[in-house]
């Protein structure tokens, strides 16, 4: 009976198995058939918190291949978009990853946040398979040296120097707290950021939540009783939000700074956040400063009916890029393309772009602070 | 520490009316009612909408807070209290003699499914209560707040005390003072008993349900108030948290919930205060089992006599 | 219930879901942009129950006219065969050795986490199906499993067949050590207690990072390194591709449906059978009920523990998220959907959750939004239909002896739930 059941059971499996083998082969790695489409995979946090994140992701990418599909794709063959929801969760990216392994897509433009990109890029690596990151500022992502590893945005080390400078040689402030969100991304931004501050500003508080906490009171009446002059969180808007709002119910004056993760989110932040985020400080670069910023802009505009959120027009030089490469090498095969990557100079909307052999952008030392005023980012100067 | 002794039990009182809705289903039906964080979320989404809405049409504004607020909480309650109710009916109702596990794995599939309804109906990004206007902040902005000595206490704090308070009390006149309350106290004690007396067990779980629905309801809108916001995967975490208060405090007992969930509050916010954030979910735990080791069936709970 | 009246319940069931669904799929509200009403989604979701209700209740007024009677003897004549079942099982492993020969590297590797799934499932089955505990944190065997490998490997340079085992024996004294204090409790005292188990392992592995690699995971940004180096003898073969893993997780699999039957066989598991049925009776009769509860507690982490090896090596890296309340909850349902006390239940409940989602989003694409909505409701939907599990003890006859008539709340409910889950198919599409 039981060795029976056991038979049935396994028999499912087999079916199940048979049925698949049916659908076209989809095995291989990230060769590519000669024939047929060029397949770019597109992951991020599509749906979710940070949905407005993978919402610039996909369109960005999206804009960019309809505009080489219009010029008539790239070595004569159209470009397909796969797109994968990773729901901001590495347990997420992995899986995700191996399906895009799996789809036989060459490059993958993403994923969005670096706990995601992290794991995944092992995947897209072992493959052979392009990683662009258009917004993954963690320092790992590239200290690793893989040869198909590139990033599009900053780092984090810039970006929490820049940070800490302002904090101690602009605001001149002599007690901080340091907050982050426990993952890859605000972790490794705040500590960076932490660092920088050693020496010359008081860290009075140095502690880390959960990504899901949305009750901010045990940490903010901390805070308030250590009488800060400014504190720094590691994170994404998506905590940040009731984070300032608690905070201005509590009456806490110091300003909140923070990194690329909460900066340019209109509609999703700054709007629901009201006048409780006046004040705000982030660290971003200053893409409006770009020639190219407001052709994209109209362009996303024309395309979507839509303001582009900050990483969108990120999104779209990835995408850009990665098409480029495959142009130059002459083959959607990915270690090709790599190389072709490392060996080109690119003309996106973010200025020429090129890579050093990390895969991070060559010279770019470019975060800025910006505050918030009236609800807007106002640059705030470098230093 | 005083301070973190007040944020403690004002989230604490909202895990007690959550631990509430809990306990009392086990109480009757012997069930955790996985879904129960999910009714909440649909109540605190529910309020945040409501709420939205007459922000938007200038009522907020032109009758006061207070008076929207009811309104939300109303129909929170009335729509929580409708999923309530076909939650059992769907799910838990036709498996009232089922193996025990069962209707636990229909109470999880049913928590999946509500949190994906929401998800896709009303979108994975979160509603925000609209806690940035002129007159929401006249009343719990920060002008408000009062310093009692080294406390602060937010006008937010006390809303969400004397709501919780009224509600306990509330409910323990209900299930101590009315026949409706008697017929449930003696429904948990043997349904068949009560079946023979003249009880229509079918009614009495009904109406648990949607008791317990409304109680939700509450919690939810308290949670958006408190952390601004509603979202769909809200439920998840308030429940758990619930749910370990429930036990804490010995589940099926009413004043065991209350206790369990101001306890619980207070140890995780007294935990951050003095231990960090780092273990904050598992202060809670390690309360629990503390507990656990010296009284097996929680604080409040009696020792039954097995049947044998 | 005759086929009029039961209509009718679905026609109230149908206005009933419209009603209930227009709260939150008619109704949406910002303070800037102001309210949006409209009934239109509440109406297709009442349509969609109609439609599903209509064709369940005459798929239900069909099948009871099917007599049944060649397929049961049929089903007699197998079970009785105990050589013919045992050939068909030796010839299934080895189809399902065969399969990453021919199968997709997409279903290889989907397989791969079915059969660890599967693995953990029947592992649970110990202390679950057969003594009856409730355990809702175990997951954290799972990773104490995953991390002990992962650990020993990237920090003291293992060789894999040495922490292979390891990862085992440390889960096993993992659950040796939560099963002393807590399997003097009862029920939903115990369940509460393993689920704060597994939800403090999950935060010590995420805080203490300068070990663990944190949130980042291991190898990570924090500790980097390799699960996949050979540390030792070259010759010696250990799992690298997902081909391996798929091979070495079968194999585990085979093993760990071997041990368990075997255990469930023995005077030690008709013990555990007796200690579900009457606790109290069991303790009467001389049965160390503590004792007992505890070596099904660590068999049951045991297994979890050995199967965590697979992840590591699977995916290059494991992270706390990976091992969290969901995975502990999955591995219940599991075991309870499959049926209580069944092994074979156990692997059929593990391809049948794990294979679901993955079927809903690669063979319907359209649906795969409501890829989760559908598993929520189907799940409901399964227990209402077969409480006691797929392959539950109190399956076969009693079941199909009851078809006919049928309790009328099984009718009803069922009736219902397909509604439930079209609810969230209009909804979306109402979105």
């Amino acid at each position: 009976m039981r060795h029976l059941a056991i038979a049935a059971a396994s028999l499912a499996l087999g079916f199940g198995l048979a049925a698949c083998k049916a659908e076209p082969g989809k095995g291989g790695g990230g060769g590519g058939a000669a024939a047929g489409p060029v397949k770019i995979g597109v992951a991020g946090p599509i749906t979710g918190g940070q949905a407005k994140n993978g919402q610039d992701l996909k369109e960005g990418s999206l804009l960019a291949v309809e505009e080489w599909n219009a010029k008539g794709g790239v070595l004569g063959r159209t470009v397909e978009l796969v797109i994968r929801d990773d729901e901001a969760l590495d347990k997420n990216a992995t899986t995700v990853a191996q399906e895009l392994v799996n789809a036989g897509v060459v490059g993958v433009v993403g994923h969005f946040n670096s706990g995601c990109t992290i794991p995944a890029s092992e995947k897209y690596h072992e493959a052979g398979i392009v990683t662009i990151t258009p917004a993954s500022t963690n320092t790992y992502v590239t200290d690793r040296k893989y040869a198909d590893v590139f990033r599009v945005c900053g780092r984090d080390d810039q970006q929490g120097r820049t940070a800490a400078y302002y904090v101690s040689d602009v605001l001149r402030a002599k007690r901080v707290a340091v907050f982050d969100d426990k993952t890859s991304y605000g972790k490794g931004l705040a500590d960076e950021c932490a660092k920088n501050l050693e020496g010359r500003v008081e860290v009075v508080i140095r502690e880390g939540f959960d990504a899901t906490e949305r009750n901010f009171r045990p940490y903010l009446t901390k805070l308030k009783d250590a009488n800060v002059d400014v504190w720094y969180f590691g994170g994404i808007y998506e905590q940040a939000a009731p984070m300032l709002i608690q905070a201005s119910q509590l009456g806490i004056k110091a300003p909140m700074m923070s990194g690329d993760g909460v900066h340019g989110y209109q509609a999703d932040f700054i709007d629901k956040v009201g006048a409780a985020a006046n004040g705000t400080l982030t660290t971003f670069p200053d893409t409006t400063a770009n020639p190219g910023y407001a052709e994209f802009v109209a362009k996303y505009r024309a395309r979507f009916d839509a303001e582009p959120g900050p990483y969108a027009i990120y999104s779209y030089a990835s995408a850009h890029i990665l098409l480029e490469g495959v142009k130059a090498a002459g083959a959607a095969d990915g270690p090709k393309v790599a190389a072709a990557i490392h060996a080109g100079t690119f003309q996106t909307p973010l200025g020429p772009i090129a890579f050093d052999d990390r895969g991070d952008v060559k010279a770019l030392d470019y975060y800025k602070v910006w505050v918030i005023r009236d609800g807007k980012h106002v640059l705030s100067g470098p230093k | 520490m005083l301070q973190s002794l007040l944020t403690g039990l004002v989230q604490g009182s909202i895990y007690a009316i959550i631990a509430l809705g809990y306990t009392m289903v086990y109480g009757i039906l012997v069930l955790i009612n996985f879904a129960h964080g999910e009714v909440l979320m649909v109540g605190a989404y529910a309020s945040v909408l409501v709420y939205a809405a007459l922000t938007f049409a200038g009522t907020t504004a032109s009758l006061g807070v207070l008076p929207c607020l009811a309104v939300a909480l109303l129909a929170a309650m009335g729509v929580a209290g409708l999923y309530g109710f076909s939650l059992e009916r769907i799910a838990y109702r036709p498996l009232r003699h089922a193996p025990s596990l069962s209707p636990l794995i229909s109470a999880i599939g049913m928590s999946i499914f509500l949190q994906n309804y929401v998800r896709l109906a009303q979108g994975s990004a979160p509603v925000y209560f609209p806690a940035h206007t002129a007159e929401y902040g006249a009343v719990f902005g920060e002008t408000n707040n009062i310093q009692v000595g080294p406390v602060l206490v937010t006008p937010l704090d006390l809303f969400i005390l004397v709501l919780c308070l009224l509600l306990m009390a509330g409910l323990y006149a209900f299930v101590h003072r009315t026949r409706l309350g008697k017929a449930m106290r003696a429904t948990s004690m043997d349904k068949t008993m009560a079946g023979l007396v003249g009880i229509s067990v079918d009614r009495v779980i009904s109406v648990t349900f949607v008791i317990g629905s409304v109680l939700a309801a509450v919690a939810g809108m308290l949670l958006a108030l408190y952390t601004t916001q509603a979202k769909f995967d809200m439920g998840f975490m308030a429940g758990m948290k619930a749910f370990t208060a429930a036990v804490l405090g010995g589940i099926g007992n009413l004043r065991g919930a209350m206790l369990g969930g101001i306890l619980l509050g207070l140890a995780e916010s007294v935990g951050i205060q003095f231990l960090g954030a780092d273990y904050k979910e598992v202060y809670a735990f390690v309360v629990l089992l503390l507990v656990l080791v010296v009284r097996p069936r929680g604080i409040l709970g009696e020792r039954v006599a097995e049947k044998v | 219930m005759g086929l009029g009246e039961r209509l009718l319940r679905v026609v109230l069931a149908a206005v009933a879901a419209a009603v209930v669904s227009w709260p939150l799929v008619g109704f949406t509200a910002t303070a800037e942009k102001g309210a949006v009403l409209s009934l239109l989604p509440a109406l297709r979701i009442g349509l969609v129950v109609l439609a599903l209700g209509v064709v369940y209740s005459l798929w239900l007024a069909a099948w009871a006219r099917i007599p049944r009677g060649p397929l049961e003897r049929a089903g007699d004549a197998l079970r009785g065969n105990r050589a013919l079942g045992g050939s068909l099982l030796g010839a299934l492993v080895l189809l399902l050795a065969a399969v990453p020969l021919f199968a997709s590297r997409a279903w290889t590797s989907n397989l791969v986490e079915t059969l660890v799934f599967a693995t953990i499932a029947v592992g649970l089955n110990i202390s679950m199906g057969m003594a009856g505990l409730l355990v809702l944190g175990h997951a954290a065997f799972w990773a104490v499993g995953a991390y002990t490998f992962s650990l020993l490997v990237v920090h003291l340079h293992w060789n894999f067949w040495l922490a292979f085992p390891a990862a085992g024996a440390a889960a096993a004294l993992a659950g040796l050590v939560v099963g002393l204090p807590a399997l003097r409790l009862r029920g939903d005292y115990l369940a509460i207690v393993t689920l704060g188990f597994g939800e403090a392992i999950r935060w010590v592995f995420k805080n203490e990072s300068a070990v663990t690699g944190g949130d980042a995971g291991i190898p990570g940004s924090e500790v980097p390194g390799d699960v996949r180096a050979v540390h030792g003898p070259a010759w010696l073969w250990q799992p690298r591709t997902t081909e391996d893993c798929y091979w070495f997780a079968l194999g585990l699999l085979v093993l760990c449906v071997a041990c368990v039957t075997l255990l469930s066989r023995s005077r030690y598991g008709r013990a555990l059978f007796a200690l579900r049925e009457d606790e109290t009776a069991a303790k009467c009769m001389g049965i160390d009920t503590v004792r007992v509860k505890l070596i099904a507690f660590t068999a049951s982490a045991f297994w979890a523990g050995l199967a965590g090896v697979v992840h590591p090596i699977f995916r290059g890296q494991i992270t706390p998220q990976l091992f969290d309340f969901n995975a502990s909850v999955l591995f219940v349902a599991m075991v309870v959907l499959g049926g209580l006390g069944s092994v074979a239940g156990s692997i059929l409940g593990a391809a049948v959750l794990f294979i679901l989602p993955q079927v809903l989003r690669d063979q319907f694409p359209a649906i795969q939004e409501y890829r989760m909505l559908l598993f929520g409701a189907v799940l409901t939907a399964m227990m209402v239909v077969r409480p006691e599990g797929l392959l539950g003890a109190a399956g076969g006859g009693r079941a199909r002896s009851g078809g006919g008539g049928g309790p009328g709340g099984a009718g009803e409910a069922a009736g219902a739930e397909p509604g439930a889950a079209a609810c969230g198919t209009a909804a979306g599409g109402g979105a």
